[in-house]
């Protein structure tokens, strides 16, 4: 059902899309089609070469289905050699949790055919907060001066990393009584009163609602946001998964997208999913289901035992032997809706 | 020591003293009546529950158009001509382009349809629609009447549309003919409205169409549910088009059309001294989170009608406060 959540996302940026660029009298880019089979992996690169976009807000899930099309990137490549891509300044990514092995690759491919400087920003907000919780901003000077036109170098970015908290918005770590944890511990993240202004302040018609599905848990004291993760000490914030995909494997803890975050760095592995599934000794075994970023897609679902070993000993080293996988189910599509491209 | 990163120095006067940083950022917005006050601490005190809470309010008493802010004020400051929306279909073969004023001109003319079909302040307008660019017009338009608008992407099941209209009741539902999803045949909406409202206890008064030529959306005046919906079918791009019976119609339109145009311009301080909110319908939570395949998903119905309700000032102050700047630029999305 995750195409169900990324459409869901994409209803913020629908906003996003609509209301901010015309707020500062830019243009925005309606795009009717998708990234791929529209007519091919190519069609966002042309776009971004066709109107000499500046700035590109898309969805992770949108590179990796372009990722398993065109597993080279010849794409992007050849419009770039072509000095087709100069004009893009910075991708922005939100919507999900971006994981580093996409971002790194695509910072590789802006940094060799797009504008100087130019960054992959993975961003995370929610419906709730109307406008990005966390990012990099590209022309920060403008937060004191709106017409100013310094463009000091921004932050530099982390992959796997959100960036860091967004004016008006207070993020903590906290424990499930609510207190703060250390930098670099994972814990509920939570913001403290008030949020920024594009934030809601209730929910539609049912105040009794947001005091119990969003103040209540911390007791008044901060506002849930039902993500699990941490902040590091330079005040970058991950965002590791939902609260609740915290999965629990003889006792520890381990967050899914940790453990996503693993497999994918496996060079054939295009997208992968971590579920729990019940175990009577352990309590919870991690399961995976990926697609590849191969050109031919095997019709098995279940993969053969050379990449098996080598996602089980990429998990065991990044994670754990304890956060072996319980199984692996490889498919050809990422979603399996495509209506969320 | 290293300088503090600007980022950082932007971060840290918003939490240190909110009351000047915001006020700073709202005067970059064109604000109908200007906030005296931006932020202020309240105690919110639920009697159903019985408890309080700290809560907060941003801008309580000023007045703002979102619409006015998003269009109207670059036509005025001479910007009409600068592009403002382009869009590009692949799935149909097509692109076209607007204008700040191009744009102006159809959210003014939708604006008035909405109202000569009874959209007040305060109601909600539902818009279910593609990638079009008439899906950011109706938005717009609907903004403009100081209505709210609930999106429900085009597409989703009549079901689940059939619970957002009984979540957010609203006056009338904005839709087109079809959607087109990648490479497949455009899929019509017209079954899909007519199955939501039927299966919802709420029925929305109107419902306007954009007319799409990959399939049309045809009118069938025998449908069970057609006593609740007075169908409204609008080509607002060509003018008005009407189909069947409601052809008397199209005169009156017409002409509510070039009225709401002129009394835009020429009551612009007193037309848009409306508070602005918008609603934003997402019914499904996930317990088990966003990367995860069918069987693991699974939705919080106690959450149901979540709907939170916002001030649809602010993206400027974030959006563009920290950074976002597009100037005469494009943006792609998707």
């Amino acid at each position: 059902m995750r195409d169900l959540n990324v459409k869901q996302s994409l209803t913020s940026y629908l906003r996003l899309a609509v209301y901010a660029p015309l707020l500062v009298g830019a243009t925005t880019v309606l795009f009717e089609g998708k990234p791929v089979g529209t007519p091919d992996a190519g069609t966002f690169w042309r776009i971004v070469d066709e109107y000499k976009v500046t700035t590109m807000f898309t969805a992770p899930t949108a590179l990796r289905a372009i990722r398993r099309d065109d597993g080279d990137n010849e794409f992007f490549e050849r419009r770039g050699r072509q000095g087709a891509l100069k004009t893009l300044r910075a991708l922005f990514l939100a919507g999900e949790r971006s994981e580093p092995s996409i971002v790194e690759m695509y910072q590789k491919l802006l940094a060799k055919h797009c504008a100087p400087g130019a960054m992959v920003v993975d961003n995370w907000w929610s419906s709730e907060s109307g406008s990005p919780i966390s990012g990099i901003a590209l022309s920060a000077a403008a937060g004191f001066d709106f017409s100013s036109q310094d463009r000091p170098t921004p932050l530099s970015i982390k992959p796997g990393s959100a960036g860091k908290a967004m004016p008006g918005f207070d993020v903590r770590v906290v424990d499930d009584e609510g207190k703060e944890v250390k930098r670099g511990v994972m814990g509920n993240i939570v913001m403290g009163i008030p949020l920024a202004p594009t934030a809601f302040t209730t929910l539609w018609e049912d105040e009794e609602r947001f005091y119990k599905g969003y103040m209540k848990r911390f007791d008044g004291k901060w506002v849930d946001t039902g993500d699990a993760g941490m902040i590091d000490n330079s005040g970058y914030i991950s965002i590791m998964s939902r609260a609740d995909d915290v999965i629990n494997v003889a006792a520890h803890r381990f967050s899914t997208g940790a453990i996503e975050q693993a497999i994918t760095t496996h060079p054939s592995v295009a997208e992968a999913a971590v579920v729990g599934i019940p175990d009577a000794l352990k309590g919870h075994l991690p399961f995976a289901f990926i697609t590849l970023s191969t050109h031919e897609h095997p019709e098995g679902a279940v993969p053969d035992d050379k990449l098996a070993n080598e996602v089980q000993k990429l998990v065991r080293e990044q994670i754990g032997a304890i956060a072996s996988l319980g199984g692996m189910i490889q498919g050809k599509a990422s979603c399996l809706c495509t209506d969320c491209m | 020591m290293a300088q503090e990163p600007i980022q950082d120095q932007v971060y840290r006067a918003s939490t240190d003293d909110p009351e000047t940083f915001w006020s700073r950022q709202a005067e970059n917005l064109y604000w109908h009546k200007k906030p005296t006050k931006a932020f202020q601490r309240t105690t919110k005190h639920l009697e159903k529950l019985n408890v309080s809470h700290d809560h907060w309010s941003w801008y309580a008493d000023g007045e703002i158009s979102t619409t006015y802010n998003c269009v109207d004020r670059h036509v005025l400051n001479g910007n009409g001509g600068c592009v403002a929306i382009r869009w590009d279909s692949p799935v149909t073969q097509q692109k076209e382009t607007y204008t700040y004023k191009q744009l102006l001109g159809e959210v003014e003319t939708l604006a008035g349809v909405l109202r000569e079909e009874g959209v007040k302040i305060g109601d909600v307008v539902l818009i279910y629609m593609p990638m079009i660019p008439a899906a950011l017009f109706a938005m717009l338009a609907i903004a403009r009447l100081g209505a709210v608008h609930a999106v429900v992407f085009g597409g989703f099941s009549p079901a689940a549309l059939a619970q957002r209209i009984e979540a957010s009741r609203p006056t009338a539902i904005m839709t087109a003919s079809c959607g087109i999803e990648g490479a497949k045949r455009p899929t019509g909406y017209k079954a899909m409205i007519e199955e939501a409202v039927q299966k919802s206890s709420h029925k929305p008064a109107k419902t306007v169409i954009w007319q799409r030529d990959q399939l049309r959306y045809v009118i069938s005046i025998h449908a069970s549910y057609v006593r609740y919906i007075l169908t409204l079918c609008i080509q607002f791009q060509m003018g008005s088009y009407y189909e069947g019976r409601r052809t008397t119609q199209l005169a009156t339109t017409g002409q509510e059309c070039a009225k709401q145009r002129t009394e835009g311009r020429r009551r612009t301080s007193k037309e848009w001294r409306w508070s602005l909110y918008y609603l934003h319908l997402w019914h499904y939570r996930f317990t088990q989170g966003r990367r995860s395949f069918g069987g693991r998903s699974c939705c919080r119905p106690e959450l149901f009608h979540e709907v939170p309700l916002r001030r649809s000032w602010a993206w400027r102050c974030t959006v563009h406060g920290l950074g976002y700047r597009m100037g005469c630029r494009p943006l792609v999305y998707w």
